[in-house]
């Protein structure tokens, strides 16, 4: 008898434990997605962009080129061109989920600054700035201006986005 | 006894529905949250935490690495040139690393070497080399290559080539203030995206100090000027930077060739490029805060022209040739 009880006692422990477990994991906020932003941006700018071949920047001038502040950027990877098109592909990582927003916002802006100055100076590349993809999941932003926008939807939404 | 047995059966009753319950609470949040442990779980979605390291600022230092293969880059530009068949300056492409197999052309060369006393030994060769320029304006080869550390108090402005310059040639510092399609006419009207909103060139200059400016502009004036209006256009720019810095060394970069055959305006030339920068290198005669930084020393193919195959579009440098004009930067400054 006194055997079945602590059998029981022993399952309903690991059963607390359990939930309490997954109770924190849910308590975190937002999507708990964990993305390795140099891997997803190099297969965006390799799987996308077919009108020129992309360059991975320098890390250290990754916010400083979207003017994300450093109290947001946590990190990411930029796959840029030679300047012959608008072709380009980003993945930022915020410090927070609630600051990808912000973040969203500044590349939009960037998008937009780009679509400007290109529309009187190489206005066939205006078209890919209007169909750029930009996309967020938990703590993570990706802008994609590429030739195969369907691909990069893919792309993102396997990759949690 | 009756009363006992009842109560322990009412324990054993409430001690099974409670591990039902958890039971049930447990299946609920592994099936909802499936796809957290799943994703705990699989190695190839951790965060590289080298990316999130090295991405912090504008400011970083090169490792040692970095400033060493760098270093060779220059070192490569400055001492391996050799002559062709024809007499033609050619790079020794086994001396660039085998990263680029085309001929570069003029590649030991310096102009101030016998004008500027600061210069040390590093070759002037300036004969062989087409792109020569006798002139104590020209920024001369220097014996000892900065690192990137050199660029954290510049600001580098420009067009989409000064863009493409920041995106491709591997440089860890420095400010850009650039602009797509920007020229020195409508850089007072040019916008450029900044964390502080749209701003010209000229607000972005005019509150921190630095200690040098890289100026690379002129492309897309190409063809739109009579020369002796670009003159007047290009100093009163140049007098504007120094009201707003003044005591900033203004480097002026020559407008980079272009190969012709992939260029499809017509007023990009390179006879026209050849005018604009005899305008720029009489700027910085006329100037004595500025300096000329004489990039196709090492982007022409020693005919006038940007080197084949340097560029998509005829305009815009590939990765390996932005790398060669950061070794070029990295070795020609003003002491």
């Amino acid at each position: 008898m006194n055997h079945l009880i602590n059998r029981k006692n022993s399952i309903l422990s690991v059963l607390v434990l359990c939930t309490i477990l997954l109770l924190s994991a849910c308590s975190g906020g937002g999507k708990s997605v964990s993305v390795d932003t140099a891997k997803l941006a190099k297969e965006l700018a390799e799987g996308t962009v077919t009108s020129e071949a992309l360059t991975e920047m320098a890390s250290s001038m990754i916010a400083g080129s979207y003017y994300i502040g450093d109290d947001i950027f946590a990190g990411g990877s930029a796959w840029k061109g030679t300047g012959a098109t608008a072709c380009e592909v980003v993945v930022i990582e915020a410090k927070d989920a609630k600051q990808t927003k912000d973040v969203e916002a500044k590349l939009k802006e960037h998008v937009q600054s780009q679509a400007d100055l290109y529309a009187s100076y190489n206005a066939g590349e205006v078209e890919k700035l209007e169909k750029a993809v930009l996309k967020s999941t938990g703590k993570y932003t990706a802008l994609c201006i590429c030739d195969d926008t369907a691909k990069a939807e893919e792309i993102l939404k396997n990759a949690g986005f | 006894m009756a009363n006992r047995k009842s109560k322990r059966r009412r324990k054993r009753r409430q001690d099974g529905l409670v591990l039902r319950l958890l039971i049930l609470v447990v299946l609920v949040l592994v099936v909802f949250e499936g796809r957290l442990i799943h994703t705990m779980f699989r190695p190839g979605d951790v965060v590289d935490s080298n990316t999130a390291d090295t991405a912090s600022g504008n400011t970083q230092e090169l490792s040692d690495a970095d400033v060493q293969s760098d270093n060779a880059i220059v070192s490569d530009l400055d001492h391996t040139s050799t002559v062709s068949e024809d007499g033609a300056p050619f790079a020794n492409s086994e001396a660039t690393g085998g990263s680029l197999d085309l001929p570069l052309a003029g590649l030991s060369i310096s102009s101030k070497s016998e004008a500027n006393p600061s210069v040390a030994a590093g070759g002037s060769q300036g004969a062989v080399n087409p792109e020569y320029i006798d002139s104590s304006v020209v920024v001369p080869l220097q014996t000892t290559p900065v690192d990137d550390s050199y660029f954290h108090d510049a600001v580098l402005i420009g067009d989409s080539r000064m863009e493409g310059f920041r995106n491709t040639s591997g440089i860890t510092q420095g400010t850009f203030l650039t602009s797509v399609g920007m020229t020195l006419t409508s850089i007072s009207d040019t916008k450029i995206q900044t964390a502080d909103g749209n701003i010209t060139v000229y607000q972005g200059l005019s509150g921190t100090q630095y200690s040098k400016i890289y100026l690379m502009l002129g492309t897309n004036d190409l063809g739109f000027y009579p020369m002796e209006e670009f003159l007047k256009t290009a100093e009163s720019v140049l007098d504007q930077f120094h009201q707003l810095q003044p005591n900033a060394v203004i480097y002026v970069c020559s407008v980079i060739y272009v190969e012709e055959s992939k260029v499809t305006t017509d007023y990009v030339n390179n006879q026209n490029v050849i005018s604009v920068n005899a305008e720029l290198l009489k700027c910085c005669e006329d100037l004595p805060y500025c300096y000329y930084l004489n990039l196709n020393e090492i982007l022409s193919d020693g005919n006038h022209s940007l080197i084949e195959g340097a560029s998509q579009d005829g305009v815009h440098l590939y990765a390996d040739y932005s790398k060669l004009m950061l070794g070029y930067m990295k070795s020609h400054y003003i002491t």
